[in-house]
């Protein structure tokens, strides 16, 4: 008879057990049945126990295995530039907070902080067994040593800038005081960058532009950098002590892989995410291992017009360009339907809470609307040909410029088509991300160009427009609401009532649509695809996708039940030993009366 | 067979003043492209304005044009090419180190491989002429008309993906522990394998069609038909008699090539994953990242230069004709 030791309950053990005793009566006399009778108690007891509390404990192991396209450039924390650089830091270094899966701040080095009223100090309370991989504390001199010494050397400008002064009252409490009040410090307390380095390490290294940092790479995030082959491959161990508990995979493999072969190493079973095209879900969703999951995405394609040459600079022309242009079409023909339109205010829609739906259809499709602007411009197709030209003449007559992109290529084609029928010619020209980016920086040699940007947060919204200069930032779109836009980004940096916040977003984006120095053709979404036959804990973040920190940690070997992970690394002793322990006590007993009795 | 000092001489020094033109042409030509190093740190608002202006001191951009060419001839009289601007701040010579003995192991394989074979095939071709030469001719000009990197994407898809006997890309298996450096080398080969047949295909086409065209060409010549009439064997006549003399088209050819290996395949490299000098200048390119390009030109020059020198040698060591010139 098999008997499944998990299916007893413990009354079911007791009958067992009493069926045993018995049994153990009429074999064995004296004081042995109750040795071996307790013997049988004490190892089943554990044993069930022990069974039960394996059931819910998570599998250990593994590997998990990425691929980037290309090879990230540098390990040195300060020479980032590349998104898979940054990615690669985020294994391997602490930051001070990161984005938890619901958007918002979460303690990553710093378990919790706080803002003062007046917004010129942050106060950071530092988790208190957080280690480095060569297990030295991590305390907050080595938070202050990061931000002086990066200010030293040049580095982090954005934030050393601002700072006045640095204190540390005690090892794991560290206050920045700042010369100018910086509200975004609220919605972004320094989420997943910048990393903070050893103070141990790099205070002997005298110029950090030219430390290359080796493997094996001394940092204080869940993962070590061992290995690393250039252009071939990384290799990275979880860290043992991890202050949040050692990750349950025992490792992170990042493969080098060409980007027209991810997919087919994804089918291989090669590796264990990707993103994908539109054009390859239905080849990847027949295979039943692999899930696919398409979000909105924090990425924007923009139409951008060249704010310093005329006609482009016309604020009217710009809005007459937007309602000419067929969003919808372009989101569902160019994209597949694997983009929505675009928010004419920028921000990416899946920020929901900052998202002012008020202008979403400020610039719905409307030709009719377009020629009306244009005639009350002046611009009339004075020859007959077709195309508009301004009062003096110049023909409406321009080129796009646009990156090695196919889509956004049929997405030029489509506004060609759109803007013909109202009196506008474009000519598409495909060049060089280099060459488009060097090129933009001369006014007079371009009109239009099709970016993208990928926005973070909405203090985004005033990087990308403001060129900060302390008291002279400059902004580089030049009509009546770019005055206001530079006005109300400054005046968010030092507002800290999180609903006047929120409605000055809500205003920043009303001027970006109204002044149009950008408009927002579409978001496209990120398509992801993930194995789910191996690993189970599979975690989205907005604006990471599926590779990010909690999956990092919190993917694990399929099979088990998912409990909360373990916030402590304690060394977890068998529950067998227990039964062990139990059955030398009575086997020393046992021993004790035999020897004593008397025959 | 000797040739004279004078001829010897006469080279080397026509080889000098390509070399100095070659210098001078490699310090412009890289910045003579659009755009500059540091517009790969456009777009992410954590890179500020004083981020790039900092790496444009850490490049030396911020120097006047002059000076910055000061900088290019002395590194390059110490054998020096600076730091690279896609590794900062791992060296040029060390970027190169690690990457072109990939590329001359690839390229080298495949010269020989493809060398031997095709000399093999274009005489077999020329000599038995008729429907055997058709075929071949014609599968060669086909072959020659296929992309390379297609030719690779295919042998992927098929071999790698739908057979599973080659790994999908790469030089070496990714984390592999090697117990021995046999297994390292076998691991290699594994990898390589398909790599090397997309490119032997490639480079056999063209080493064939020019072996035959030499080989018709020289078979017409009086003195083979006076063989001939001695009797002398069908491939005793081509091997001994013409081969010598239709070879010359195939050593310029191969020197060349050979000169060449050093700047990689770049597309065979960039579809199957390969560390090496095409894709390493490939992202130069892409990056504007002059020193590496400066080298990586530089070095390939070089080596051709070189290649040339040798084979006029060699010339006159084959061809008595040209050292009497």
């Amino acid at each position: 008879m098999e008997i499944n030791v998990l299916d007893l309950s413990f009354a079911k053990i007791y009958k067992i057990f009493l069926a045993f005793f018995q049994l153990m009566q009429a074999a064995f006399r004296g004081i042995l049945k109750y040795i071996v009778f307790l013997t049988l108690f004490a190892l089943l007891i554990p044993a069930n126990i022990a069974l039960r509390a394996q059931e819910g404990e998570i599998r250990r192991g593994g590997t998990l295995r990425l691929a980037y396209s290309t090879d990230v450039t540098t390990t040195n924390p300060f020479l980032v530039s590349l998104i898979q650089d940054f990615d690669l830091m985020r294994m391997i270094y602490p930051c001070m907070t990161r984005t938890g899966p619901d958007g918002l701040p979460h303690g990553d080095l710093a378990k919790s902080w706080e803002v003062s009223p007046d917004g010129k100090s942050i106060t950071f309370h530092l988790v208190e067994n957080a280690t480095w991989h060569d297990g030295t504390p991590i305390t907050s001199k080595d938070v202050r040593f990061t931000f002086e010494y990066a200010a030293k050397h040049g580095f982090l400008t954005s934030i050393t800038d601002n700072i006045e002064r640095i204190e540390t009252p005690d090892n794991y409490t560290i206050t920045f005081y700042f010369k100018e009040p910086d509200a975004n410090i609220i919605d972004n307390p320094w989420m997943d960058w910048p990393y903070i380095i050893p103070e141990h390490i790099w205070k002997d290294i005298e110029n950090p532009e030219e430390f290359e940092n080796p493997a094996p790479i001394i940092g204080g995030g869940p993962f070590q950098l061992v290995e690393r082959v250039p252009k071939q491959y990384i290799k990275l161990k979880a860290y043992e002590n991890y202050s949040y508990g050692r990750p349950y995979i025992d490792e992170i493999l990042i493969k080098i892989v060409p980007r027209g072969t991810i997919t087919l190493a994804l089918l291989k079973n090669e590796i264990d995410l990707c993103t994908i095209d539109a054009a390859e879900v239905a080849r990847v969703s027949a295979d039943p291992n692999i899930k696919i999951s398409v979000r909105n995405s924090t990425h924007i394609v923009q139409l951008a017009f060249n704010n310093l040459r005329y006609p482009t600079n016309l604020t009217k022309f710009r809005q007459a360009m937007a309602y000419a242009i067929d969003t919808k079409e372009i989101a569902e023909v160019a994209y597949s339907g694997y983009a929505s339109p675009g928010n004419p205010g920028f921000l990416p829609t899946v920020f929901e809470y900052w998202l002012n739906k008020d202008i979403q259809d400020m610039y719905d499709y409307n030709p009719d609307k377009a020629k009306e602007i244009l005639d009350g411009l002046n611009f009339i197709d004075r020859d007959g040909d077709g195309i508009r030209e301004t009062p003096n003449g110049t023909k409406l007559d321009f080129s796009v410029w646009i990156g090695p992109d196919p889509l956004r290529v049929r997405a030029a084609e489509l506004m060609q088509e759109d803007l013909a029928k109202v009196g506008i010619k474009i000519s598409i020209e495909t060049m060089e991300w280099r060459t488009l980016f060097s090129g933009k920086e001369d006014p007079t040699k371009w009109w239009l160009f099709i970016g993208g940007w990928r926005v973070h947060s909405p203090a985004d919204l005033r990087g990308i427009f403001v060129i900060e200069n302390g008291s002279n930032s400059e902004i580089w779109w030049h009509d009546e609401y770019a005055k206001e836009f530079l006005k109300v980004t400054e005046e968010w940096t030092r507002t800290f009532d999180p609903q006047k916040r929120r409605e000055q977003v809500f205003k920043m984006q009303e001027l970006i649509a109204k002044g149009l120095p950008y408009y927002t053709l579409v978001h496209d979404y990120d398509t992801f695809a993930y194995r789910i036959d191996q690993f189970e804990g599979w975690t989205f973040v907005m604006g990471y996708g599926y590779n990010n920190y909690y999956t990092w940690t919190h993917l694990h070997l399929k099979g088990e039940v998912v409990t909360k992970p373990v916030v402590e690394v304690k060394k977890v002793i068998p529950t067998w030993i227990y039964g062990l322990i139990v059955i030398a006590i009575i086997v020393i007993i046992a021993g004790i009366v035999l020897a004593t009795r008397k025959k | 067979m000797r040739i004279s000092g004078k001829y010897f001489v006469r080279r080397a020094f026509r080889a000098f003043l390509i070399l100095i033109v070659l210098i001078i042409l490699n310090f412009v030509l890289p910045r003579a492209m659009p755009g500059s190093p540091i517009t790969r740190f456009t777009g992410d608002p954590r890179l500020t304005p004083s981020f790039r202006q900092k790496m444009l001191e850490i490049y030396g951009l911020n120097k006047p044009l002059w000076e910055q060419f000061k900088d290019y001839l002395f590194n390059l009289i110490h054998l020096e090419f600076g730091i690279s601007y896609t590794f900062y701040p791992e060296p040029v010579s060390s970027v190169i180190k690690r990457n072109l003995p990939w590329s001359l192991f690839l390229l080298f394989l495949t010269i020989a491989i493809s060398t031997s074979i095709g000399v093999l095939i274009g005489m077999y071709a020329a000599w038995k002429g008729g429907g055997k030469d058709l075929a071949i001719t014609t599968a060669a000009l086909a072959s020659r008309s296929l992309p390379a990197f297609w030719v690779g994407m295919i042998l992927i898809l098929v071999f790698s993906y739908h057979f599973d006997l080659f790994p999908l890309s790469g030089a070496i298996t990714p984390g592999k522990i090697y117990l021995s450096p046999f297994e390292k080398i076998k691991d290699i080969i594994w990898h390589y394998f398909l790599p090397l047949v997309t490119l032997v295909v490639f480079y056999m086409t063209s080493t064939i069609l020019l072996m035959r065209s030499s080989m018709l060409e020289t078979l017409g010549e009086p003195y083979i038909l006076t063989a001939k009439a001695k009797g002398v064997s069908g491939w005793k006549i081509i091997a001994k008699h013409a081969f010598r003399n239709a070879i010359l088209p195939i050593v310029t050819n191969t020197g060349i090539n050979l000169g060449f290996a050093v700047s990689g395949a770049v597309l065979t490299e960039t579809v199957f994953g390969l560390p090496g000098m095409g894709t390493l200048l490939y992202q130069a390119v892409m990056n504007r990242d002059y020193p590496l390009l400066q080298a990586g030109f530089f070095i390939t020059s070089l080596c051709v230069v070189i290649a040339l020198f040798i084979i006029d040698v060699i010339y006159g060591f084959i061809d008595p004709r040209i050292r009497y010139e």
